[in-house]
């Protein structure tokens, strides 16, 4: 049965909800984007401020975005 | 971004003081009606009880404590002049925090002729009466103890001495112990160090299955970093309490020692005070504990048996009279050792005055005048010291040591709590706020940006019909389970815990609208 026969049909997807600021966001597609087959962690951009991700690498996005965040990060020379 | 509020002082002011008993207001609030009964048998208990209502109650409550009649509704109405036919809640609003306390039953129980009305308890009105009128046979202010000219008799900067010692001794070593290099400090008594542990402010990390833990190799939590970011009063009470919780795990009711705790509440420092009151068993092991915590001081004999009676110190004298008189109490102890010349100087290391030594300045460098140990251990969980003379610490406030305090569990509202607390009177002098707002604004940042995630585990619902996408989000809203609708993709994301619900509701909707 295809969803274009059937108007009542529903697609049911489980997975972790993201809110966050759309500049995180952007970091975490951008991550995603890097990753490849099964690595891939997001299921659904779904807007600004949202996304649905894989429940089994949420810890590894989140690490991976504090990466990220720390290196856009400007840290004096203490030696100035 | 939260500013303190300096517009109503006194408000401010007003939860200050509450919050420094909170620990014990939560205590208390889970407590039945038989606790109540079993403390305030004790005339210190509603005494110390009374003092931490509100003062509406405390008013109500002076007023009918003479009364032998049960407080109708229309005389409290008189009393706070309100309109006689204004409704009961508003009433009942006022006196709840008595009710709380069960001193009041709620008023909508017992209607009579001429209105609602409750009892006031009778235990508490008796304990209450003997306390104003000073009878009552419970010693429960405490028996003096009469002694002899071989006595030891401490003065009271040695009392206070005593007590901030060995309170700040506990708190170093829980500071020590949470640093890479710690800094050589006594060890507790085990009965502190088991309480430590099972109150949680220290754990040993390195046993994770929980079952061989041991005292020697606790480390710190994050609940004990911000117990030591908080002032003494609400310390102190917090281990009160956790004294109080673990007692009653071992299957003894608490009742007692709380009255003990509000009996040193309303003790005088210097006094001597005889152990023959505290009759019960755990009393004379938590006089026993309480040692170990500098709330009392008990000489020992020349036998070498502790003595039968006992000095209260600053600690436990000031439980019940909150943070305006602790202070107080330390200011007038500092003018008098400086005439009569009796103090050492040396160990008179908290009062209020030397309490506020630290200045801020808008580019986050941090003086700070002390030479406590335990002040310099605290300041370094979030800032990075530079420089360290014989009365002055200065250093900065950065990111990377912020940022690890935050690891730590710290709030950015716990570190701006403790600056605040600390500011230098010379902070006093420019225009409030006290701290500069871009340093409380970056604190805020900085803690912001350890969560920049919200994650919730949601189920997906993806629908093709707009009429099956609507009642479905009414569905779940009914369920309160969605957690976000986007009608322009006509997708529901609710919690996983309705998602069965949901699955049944969907199938049925289905099935009508296909029949149709």
């Amino acid at each position: 049965m295809s969803t274009y026969s059937d108007p009542y049909a529903v697609k049911l997807t489980s997975g972790v909800l993201i809110t966050c600021d759309s500049a995180a966001k952007q970091i975490l597609l951008h991550i995603d984007s890097q990753r490849d087959g099964p690595s891939k962690f997001i299921l659904r951009d779904i807007d600004e401020t949202h996304v649905l991700v894989k429940k089994e690498h949420i810890e590894i996005m989140k690490d991976l975005l504090q990466v990220e965040l720390e290196q856009n990060t400007y840290i004096r020379d203490p030696n100035i | 971004m939260v500013q303190p509020n300096f517009s109503n002082p006194r408000k401010a002011q007003a939860e200050l003081s509450s919050s420094s008993t909170a620990a014990l207001d939560a205590f208390l609030d889970t407590q039945h009606q038989s606790y109540y009964e079993e403390i305030y048998k004790s005339e210190a208990a509603c005494l110390c009880i009374l003092r931490q209502l509100p003062e509406i109650c405390r008013y109500i409550i002076l007023h009918f404590i003479w009364s032998h009649q049960p407080v109708k509704s229309s005389d409290l109405k008189a009393l706070l002049r309100m309109d006689q036919f204004s409704p009961l809640s508003q009433v009942a609003n006022d006196i709840q925090p008595a009710i709380k306390r069960k001193i009041f039953q709620p008023l909508e129980l017992q209607q009579g002729k001429r209105g609602h009305h409750t009892p006031m308890n009778d235990v508490f009105k008796r304990g209450l009466r003997n306390a104003l009128t000073g009878s009552g046979t419970s010693n429960s202010f405490g028996l003096p103890y009469p002694l002899s000219p071989t006595d030891e008799y401490p003065s009271e900067s040695q009392l206070i001495q005593f007590g901030d010692r060995t309170w700040e001794s506990i708190l170093k070593y829980m500071v020590s112990s949470g640093l890479d290099r710690g800094f050589p400090v006594a060890r507790p008594e085990t009965s502190v160090l088991r309480l430590l542990h099972s109150s949680g402010l220290m754990a040993d990390l390195s046993e994770s299955n929980g079952r061989q833990q041991s005292l020697d190799r606790m480390t710190i939590t994050s609940q004990g970093f911000q117990f030591l970011l908080e002032d003494r009063q609400t310390q102190l009470w917090q281990i009160l309490v956790f004294y109080l919780t673990s007692i009653e795990s071992r299957g003894i009711s608490s009742a007692p020692v709380l009255s003990l705790f509000f009996s040193l509440g309303c003790m005088q420092i210097t006094q001597s005070y005889s152990l023959s009151t505290f009759s019960n068993p755990t009393q004379l092991q938590a006089l026993d504990d309480l040692q170990s915590y500098g709330l009392i001081y008990r000489p020992a004999t020349p036998s070498g048996a502790k003595a039968d009676y006992f000095f209260p110190t600053h600690l436990s004298t000031s439980l019940c009279s909150g943070n305006s008189a602790l202070s107080a109490a330390l200011n007038t102890t500092e003018i008098d050792t400086s005439h009569g010349g009796t103090g050492t100087g040396v160990g008179m290391g908290s009062g209020e005055d030397d309490k506020k030594f630290l200045i801020l300045e808008t580019n986050y460098k941090i003086y700070a005048y002390t030479n406590n140990e335990l002040e310099i251990a605290i300041l370094n969980l979030f800032m990075d010291i530079k420089v360290q003379y014989r009365n002055l610490v200065v250093g900065k406030l950065d990111r990377a040591h912020v940022k690890a305090a935050m690891e730590k569990g710290i709030s950015a509202y716990q570190i701006i709590a403790y600056l605040q607390s600390h500011a230098h009177p010379q902070m006093y002098s420019s225009p409030p706020p006290i701290l500069h707002t871009t340093i409380v604004d970056q604190l805020h940042l900085w803690d912001k940006e350890r969560n920049r995630l919200r994650t919730e585990e949601s189920e997906m619902f993806e629908f093709f019909s707009k009429d099956l996408y609507e009642d479905t989000e009414a569905e779940a809203k009914r369920y309160d389970g969605l957690l976000l609708a986007v009608p322009k993709d006509k997708l529901l994301f609710v919690n996983p815990s309705v998602k069965d619900a949901i699955k049944d509701f969907v199938k049925g909707q289905q099935r009508q609208l296909r029949g149709m």
